[in-house]
């Protein structure tokens, strides 16, 4: 029998090992893409699953700071009130008459003001069953509620990422029996997971506030609005993307993985 | 286990089989030394030497033989059809020879390269330079129209977008779709599915194709133009066939015919003596279909 002998000019192997060519990542993020518009409505669901994860951590973070900060308010409320009643009789001496008058006025509207203010949110979080004092504790009853709600999302976006997946399996088959290397089949799902995980941390976001402000208008009527965290909202944004973007790579990552480890024979064997 | 009245089933083919030496089995070949194939295999290189390949499963307790030492030479520019029944192997010999599975024992070489040995980033540059597939279920990417599912390989092995998208509408013109470019496969019939998936694994000019039992999922006439289309479009680019199957439509075309059975090679027929053999072969092939898998052994 003859012995194997290159079809071409040069030992194939040398050839193999010269040709470094490959897809883009470019093109691999235009692949994702174009994966993800096709598979819409599958995606959507997945997405889905992020966006209700994420509205319920961003609620759950600024609804807790409204009730924080209408809390807070109260107390320094009370704190200038106390405070405004020393300061009329030691200053009114020492100004100027006609700015002494308008002071005392604006103060004394302000006091009121304040007093009203005071006492409104003082009902108004009684009204939501909690008080100053506990609101400002932050020690939260349903914090392992809340730990529960979070983890029971997590495993929600993991198995959404792990079918979505998991059902591919025979196109990432066929896909290596074309010539798809291993690091590009996990980049696929990367790069679809991390835009699923953006998208979903996005429209969640948004959700999240949409529902924390109706609530807290509801709540606390025009305080939801005034003591709106607005120094806290960079902060919960920032962390919901990187937690929404996180938890859709992550359980993506694993399967991805595995298919991507997969002998194409067992890979192509998985029914669709 | 069935036993068969050929050459091949001696009494130690049921219990030690993976214990038998290579030169027993060598000398186990029918078909070594027979004259007109030795005749056949003059002046023709080797583009894939499967050599004593074996490959056994371990399906709960028992162990299953699906290969038993094989040994078979592919010529370049030949087409080469795998028969026989289900069960007998064949399926598992020709994911062997496209790098789909990895042998328990023995090597597969395409070309000087050990498929097996490669490391895997190399196992997947030799998929898509010199290997194409074309499946019985077809396997297009749903999601991508026919003109990108004959894109990808081409992109996956860092063609520029424009020119693979140029070289997709030709290929598929040339399998006569010109005017499904831009249709998705579920808007395809099988035939024309099967059409698309001819043009991708032609698209990075491979030195192989491998066709596992292309015509299985379609009806008689749509078979014989798909048969008809893939060996007219692999004899002018002399690329090597190699399909398995049960059809009869595609012997008349095999340069060679392989038959397998119970994990060995049962018999290598040339063309010519197909002609005569044909109305043999269909009434045999029934009685053989049934023996079910091949040889099975308790731990």
């Amino acid at each position: 029998m003859n012995e194997p002998v290159p079809l071409n000019s040069g030992p194939l192997l040398q050839q193999l090992q010269d040709d470094t060519s490959g897809l883009s990542n470019r093109m691999l993020l235009s692949l994702a893409m174009a994966g993800l518009r096709v598979r819409l409505l599958r995606s959507a669901v997945t997405i889905l699953s992020v966006v209700l994860a994420i509205a319920f951590l961003t609620y759950m973070g600024i609804a807790g700071s409204i009730e924080r900060n209408v809390a807070s308010s109260v107390v320094e409320l009370e704190r200038t009130f106390a405070s405004n009643s020393d300061g009329d009789r030691n200053t009114s001496g020492t100004s100027s008459v006609t700015g002494a008058l308008n002071d005392a006025r604006v103060k004394h509207l302000n006091h009121e003001q304040a007093q009203d203010d005071a006492n409104r949110m003082r009902f108004l979080l009684r009204r939501n069953g909690t008080s100053v004092e506990t609101a400002l504790s932050g020690s939260s009853t349903n914090t392992w509620l809340i730990t529960m709600a979070l983890l029971t999302c997590t495993v929600g976006v993991w198995n959404a990422m792990l079918m979505s997946v998991t059902e591919r399996f025979r196109e990432i088959g066929t896909m290596k029996c074309l010539g798809a290397v291993d690091s590009m089949v996990i980049k696929l799902f990367l790069f679809e997971s991390a835009f699923q995980g953006l998208v979903g941390a996005i429209a969640g976001v948004i959700l999240g506030l949409v529902v924390a402000l109706t609530a807290a208008v509801l709540q606390f009527e025009r305080f939801g609005w005034t003591r709106f965290p607005v120094d806290q909202l960079g902060k919960v944004v920032c962390m919901a993307l990187i937690v929404g973007a996180l938890l859709a790579v992550i359980g993506a990552a694993y399967p991805a993985f595995i298919a991507a480890r997969m002998k194409p024979v067992d890979a192509l064997r998985t029914e669709e | 286990m069935v036993d068969h009245d050929d050459t091949i089933s001696s009494p130690a083919s049921s219990s030690n089989l993976v214990d038998d030496s290579v030169d027993e089995q060598r000398t186990n070949d029918p078909c070594l030394g027979r004259a007109e194939l030795v005749e056949y295999a003059r002046d023709k290189s080797v583009v894939v030497s499967i050599g004593d390949v074996s490959r056994t499963y371990r399906v709960g307790g028992e162990v299953l033989h699906a290969l038993n030492h094989v040994s078979l030479d592919v010529y370049a520019g030949e087409y080469l059809s795998i028969m026989g029944p289900s069960g007998s192997g064949k399926s598992t010999l020709f994911n062997m020879i496209g790098g789909i599975d990895t042998p328990t024992q023995g090597d597969v070489m395409i070309r000087d390269v050990a498929f097996s040995k490669l490391p895997r980033r190399l196992q997947a540059r030799l998929r898509n330079r010199c290997i194409g597939y074309i499946f019985q279920t077809y396997n297009l990417v749903p999601v991508m129209t026919a003109s990108q599912n004959v894109m990808l390989p081409m992109l996956l092995g860092g063609a520029d977008k424009k020119q693979a998208a140029q070289r997709a509408a030709a290929l598929l013109a040339e399998v006569g779709l010109d005017h499904r470019l831009h249709h998705r496969p579920d808007e395809l019939s099988g035939g024309q599915q099967q059409r698309v998936a001819i043009a991708r694994s032609l698209a990075n000019d491979p030195s192989i194709i491998l066709a596992d039992e292309p015509t299985g999922n379609l009806d008689t006439k749509t078979g014989e133009q798909i048969i008809k289309t893939l060996s007219d479009m692999s004899r002018q680019r002399g690329v090597t066939i190699i399909s398995a199957t049960h059809d009869h439509k595609m012997l008349s075309v095999s340069d060679r015919v392989v038959t397998i059975r119970d994990g060995r090679i049962d018999n290598i027929e040339l063309r010519d003596q197909l002609h005569i053999e044909i109305g043999s072969i269909e009434d045999h092939v029934p009685a053989v279909a049934e023996s079910g898998i091949g040889e099975v052994n308790h731990e």
